[in-house]
């Protein structure tokens, strides 16, 4: 892993020195001769099908049913975020609404209205005790939760030799009043927020925008860390590396590519293109070292980083709708994606089939998470409600 | 962008009064006909009375008494250029002055503005020729339009360009502050007209002389004296560009599809096939005792047809995808408003292409309420209004009550039109109409299909509002073409690409085999854990309502498989707080845990608040790098070295390399002998007899991994 990571920095460290003199027809010629000798060099790796191989181990016999109906918001499902106690969830919707739910009692906790339309996209932080929003403001902001005492023990359990576990922006920081005083505006773009997620921290913020572009930011401070710009369209969703030693994100976007960004270079190491319109989600494989992307064009790709291109294609001919969101089980043996068509379909990651396909929403699926546990993933929809499934 | 409103108007003539104010001195301008930039009409001898206003350099006319007005173009520029359709001095009667006036009114301009022209079809012509226009489209309001928004004034029946005629030739009135301030709202700095052609010259990456850019706009400029130069086109369009979005960001987004059309292609090619007379779905004409049903296929036939053809195993799949179809707006049940499929008898019928989604239909409101109040003009049965539909109209009544004679009006022409056809023709043209209306005004509770994503409706250029009934259609003709790209970008896009090429070439690649192996091993690996494939010990909270699972698994209890795992890899180990400790205990044992400690001090680092980040790398130097360090870590010079040039600007990122290097050491070697050592077989003995706390919960070492409070549910 870090020994590509490395090669990359030196590879780009020695641009193309005079090529300025070099006529476009010659750069061509170079480019077309490039690729050639990439094709060839690729087709000798080529030496198996992720599908072909993934015939092998058992089929998987996947049933779920919808164990919980949250129904609370007035407009369309945006977005949702599991808080690490597994059973609470935050949402977002078209109208400005922001729902905390304990979800595994199927009620609200929490309501913050923004003064906006289309909250986009919001992340539970890690401790639990806030949320982030975005959308239409182009802003995104942290609101602290209500009830957030009882995950604050959990870390206090653990107590502190050297330095203090990160997490938990603690209720000393909750001050009173109304909600709004309490908001904290951390990321400011010049386009919508399309996506935002804690990174493993409380601290900082991972947002992609429609202006093209990833950020990444300092909660305390509201200090723009770093950018990460090299889309050439709206960026819609961004997911940072679940390994141990991951410096590394991806992004998706309406330029049709998938991104992976070093986060201490600020700079794209590899990019795949071969979905055919915009990317709509992307999200890892648990080791991090593939992903998956979903998109309008009504397939799930999966990235392999260390092959360095597309692996799989999950698709099907009576499959005609654009995907919203993908995510996998906890073995990644399990692919699921939110579709257009008010489906969840259910693939077999290895063997490239269609497991199963979940109808309840009534209206587009447009976003879809696995509970950290995998125990159960929950769907939100533009008809207005939540589904937990399992 | 509308093509239609705009600006410069047409007034009826002068009053007598006025224009005997007005002296007529004829000036006589050396002015080509077709004007460019830099002539320079003050050099012109001065004749008369009036001097030409100033002009620099850049065309811009100067008026000393009104610095602010700059336009760029004289009147007999704009006159010999081609504008107005030749109407402009057409003898029109007066709304304001409630005069007529003929042909006095261009006789007043000087005679060489009008050299060369056809006073009958270029000056006063009655009927508007947009090929007379400089850029052959027509734009502009009718008089009446003007007269009644009250822009026109009665020393100038005209409007503003005979405003402007007055003033170039040395009038000076009341009204000037007026017209002026339109001129700058059109065409100034700041006005509409001038930044949406340009915004639009840039986002379509054009030239700014490009007529093929929005002629419509040009055309409305060239009516406000004004065309656009190329410092002013740059001077703006370099603050679009530091703004907004890069033209190399609109280059890719302008010829993209919006996501809907791609649905719509994939929905129409398959309703093609099921068209297809041989192999599509069999269409009928019905008949019974007294009616007869044209065009209709059956819902069963159509779910057939979509199992056969789409491999699809599953009916309820087929029956799903067929009524999303029909919810498009692709056919129709010919009886019920709620779009659905059944797979039975019910019959179905084809939308005409004409109603098709993908011919971008927005309808508006008014056309809705035409389309209602016609139904209730033809009162037959089947046309009946629905209980929703009466609703909505009245509601549209109520909200449109100025204007619905005008509606009104409009569903008596429609309806008349309508009963020409022929009786089954016409039946199957209502369901249709019908259909269109059901797909965008849907009965309550059924989904809009029309509805976007608003992080996708930006790009919605075929979204355009089109009139179903109108007859003059308020049609966008502007086609957004996107030029070649210069040489400059074509050069830079293509050493990307090699640059990204020869990246991707220096990239030391696994086979496919090797990766597919390792997914494949990995999923094979942690299928126990998945509760999506093995059910969990005890129940699956969600299934059973029981969540003993979640409190069991959050304790410190450490199960043989708990355990088992860290054996799968370093990071599964490291990821469990209990792995962690076990792991620290071992590494104590071999007088190496400040490795662990040092690793996990500069994670956590990288996810602390920016403020604490000095702190906290002084303190981890100090603790693990510096000489006197109580915990030295075990990294060779060459790290040192950077870390310690790295430590002169002090970031996240500055013990990057020493945490690799430790890392890497722990990996390869620690965990390899962890994995073998007694500690950890003894540990898993322990745990394997029952004794939920082999060596002791001591609380060894705190972790630092955040996702530690698997905490949560006390209850």
């Amino acid at each position: 892993m870090p020994g590509y990571r490395l090669i990359n920095q030196i590879s780009m460290a020695n641009p193309k020195a005079g090529s300025q003199s070099t006529s476009i027809a010659e750069l061509r010629k170079e480019a077309d001769q490039l690729k050639i000798k990439l094709n060839e060099d690729r087709k000798n790796l080529d030496d198996a099908k992720l599908f072909e191989m993934g015939a092998k181990p058992d089929i998987v016999n996947y049933q779920a049913r919808c164990r919980r109906i949250l129904k609370g918001h007035s407009s369309k499902v945006l977005d949702l975020d599991w808080s690490l106690d597994k059973r609470r969830i935050v949402s977002s919707s078209q109208d400005g609404k922001v729902l905390v739910w304990d979800c595994f009692a199927a009620s609200k906790e929490q309501l913050i209205s923004l003064p906006t339309t289309w909250v986009n996209a919001c992340a539970f932080a890690p401790s639990g005790c806030s949320i982030a929003c975005g959308g239409l403001d182009n802003k995104c902001c942290v609101f602290p939760v209500n009830a957030c005492s009882y995950s604050n023990s959990g870390s206090n359990v653990a107590g502190s030799t050297t330095i203090r576990p990160s997490g938990a922006v603690g209720p000393s920081d909750v001050c009173s009043g109304s909600i709004m005083q309490q908001r904290k505006v951390v990321a400011m773009h010049t386009s919508y927020i399309s996506a935002c997620s804690f990174t493993h921290s409380d601290y900082q913020i991972l947002t992609a925008s429609g202006d093209g572009s990833c950020a990444l930011w300092d909660v305390e401070s509201s200090q723009l860390l770093q950018s990460f710009h090299g889309h050439q369209s709206d960026v819609m969703d961004a997911a940072l590396n679940p390994m141990e030693t991951g410096n590394l994100f991806i992004s998706g976007g309406c330029d049709k590519r998938a991104c992976v960004w070093d986060m201490r270079t600020a700079k794209c190491v590899q990019s795949f293109q071969t979905h055919k319109s915009d990317i709509n989600s992307v999200r890892w494989f648990p080791t991090g070292e593939a992903f998956a992307t979903g998109s309008d064009d009504a397939t799930i790709r999966m990235y392999d980083l260390r092959a360095d291109r597309e692996i799989a294609c999950y698709e099907k001919k009576s499959i005609l709708f654009g995907i919203n969101s993908v995510d996998f089980s906890v073995s990644g043996r399990i692919i699921f994606g939110a579709y257009n068509d008010y489906l969840v379909h259910v693939w077999d990651t290895i063997k490239g089939t269609k497991i199963n396909s979940l109808l309840g929403h009534e209206n587009r699926v447009s976003c879809l998470k696995m509970s950290p546990d995998g125990t159960a993933f929950c769907s939100g929809s533009w008809d207005t409600t939540l589904r937990v499934w399992a | 962008m509308s093509t239609s409103a705009n600006s410069s108007t047409r007034t009826s003539k002068p009053k007598g009064k006025s224009t005997k104010r007005l002296k007529r001195k004829k000036v006589e301008e050396k002015i080509l006909p077709e004007f460019s930039e830099n002539q320079l009409d003050n050099k012109s001898p001065k004749t008369s009375k009036f001097s030409v206003p100033l002009r620099e350099n850049n065309g811009v006319f100067i008026f000393q008494d009104h610095p602010e007005f700059k336009p760029n173009l004289s009147p007999k520029e704009v006159l010999q250029a081609g504008s107005f359709g030749g109407t402009y001095y057409r003898p029109i009667k007066s709304g304001v002055t409630k005069e007529s006036y003929g042909p006095e009114v261009w006789e007043e301009l000087p005679k060489d503005w009008l050299i060369g022209l056809n006073i009958k079809k270029q000056v006063a012509s009655p009927n508007y020729d947009v090929n007379v226009n400089k850029y052959k489209v027509k734009c502009g309001g009718s008089l009446e339009m003007w007269e009644s928004s009250n822009w026109i004034k009665a020393q100038d029946p005209y409007g503003w360009f005979q405003w402007y005629c007055r003033f170039f030739l040395g009038r000076r009135s009341d009204d000037d502050k007026r017209q002026i301030s339109r001129w700058l709202r059109c065409a100034g700095e700041t006005g509409r007209w001038r930044n949406n052609l340009i915004g639009k010259i840039f986002r379509a990456h054009g030239h700014y002389n490009d007529k093929s850019v929005s002629p419509v706009v040009r055309q409305v400029l060239l009516h406000w004296a004004y065309v656009l130069t190329e410092p002013d086109y740059k001077k703006r369009a370099a603050k679009l560009k530091t703004t907004n979005l890069t033209p190399s960001q609109n280059e890719a987004t302008a010829v993209r599809d919006s996501p809907n059309k791609i649905l719509y292609n994939k929905m129409e090619h398959l309703i093609d096939k099921m068209q297809d007379d041989k192999t599509g779905v069999p269409i009928k004409t019905v008949k019974s005792l007294l009616t007869k049903i044209p065009d209709v296929f059956s819902g069963e036939d159509l779910v057939l047809w979509l199992i056969n053809n789409l491999e699809i195993t599953d009916q309820d799949e087929a029956i799903h995808l067929g009524s999303l179809i029909a919810s498009h707006g692709y056919f129709f049940p010919i009886d019920d408003h709620v779009i659905t499929l059944k797979n039975d008898g019910s019959f179905y019928r084809f939308q005409r292409q004409f109603y098709w989604p993908s011919k971008g239909w927005d309808p508006e409101n008014t056309e809705y309420a035409v389309y209602l109040c016609k139904r209730t003009m033809q009162n037959k049965a089947r046309l009946e209004l629905a209980d929703y539909e009466a609703e909505n109209l009245a509601r549209l009544q109520r909200s449109f009550s100025k204007n619905w004679e005008v509606i009104f009006a409009r569903a008596e022409k429609e309806a008349k039109g309508d009963r020409k056809r022929d009786k089954i023709q016409r039946k199957v043209f209502d369901s249709q109409e019908r259909a269109f209306w059901d797909v965008h005004r849907p009965v309550p509770g059924c989904v809009n299909t029309c509805e976007v994503d608003i992080k996708k409706a930006y790009w919605y250029k075929d979204r355009t509002k089109k009139s179903v009934y109108n007859s003059s259609p308020r049609k966008s003709t502007e086609k957004v073409t996107v030029n070649a790209p210069t040489e400059a970008e074509t050069r830079d896009a293509i050493q990307v690409l090699i640059k990204s090429l020869q990246r991707q070439l220096d990239r030391h690649c696994l086979k496919m085999s090797k990766v597919c192996e390792s997914l494949i091993s990995y999923t094979e690996q942690q299928k126990g854990y998945d509760p999506q494939m093995t059910p969990v010990e005890p129940s699956n909270p969600w299934v059973t309502n029981e969540d003993t699972y979640w409190t069991e698994s959050r304790a410190k209890d450490i199960t043989p498989r708990r355990a088992t795992r860290w054996k799968f890899s370093f990071g599964e180990l490291l990821k469990d707080e209990q792995g962690r400790q076990q792991f620290r205990k071992f590494l104590q044992k071999e007088y190496s845990a400040e490795n662990l400690d040092f690793y996990l001090a500069c994670k956590d680092l990288k996810m602390q608040p920016v403020k604490k980040a000095k702190e906290l790398i002084r303190k981890i130097y100090k603790d693990f790098l510096s000489d006197d360090s109580p915990h030295p870590i075990n990294i060779d010079s060459k790290i040192m070295e950077i870390t310690d040039k790295n430590m002169e600007v002090p970031d996240r990122y500055c013990f990057e390399q020493a945490q690799e290097h430790i890392y890497h050491l722990m990996k390869n070697d620690s965990y390899a002998r962890f994995l073998k050592s007694d500690h950890y077989k003894g540990f898993i003995t322990a745990v394997k007899k029952g004794s939920s706390k082999p060596y002791g919960q001591s609380r060894a070492h705190p972790g630092y991994n955040p996702l530690q409070n698997d905490s949560s549910s006390e209850s």
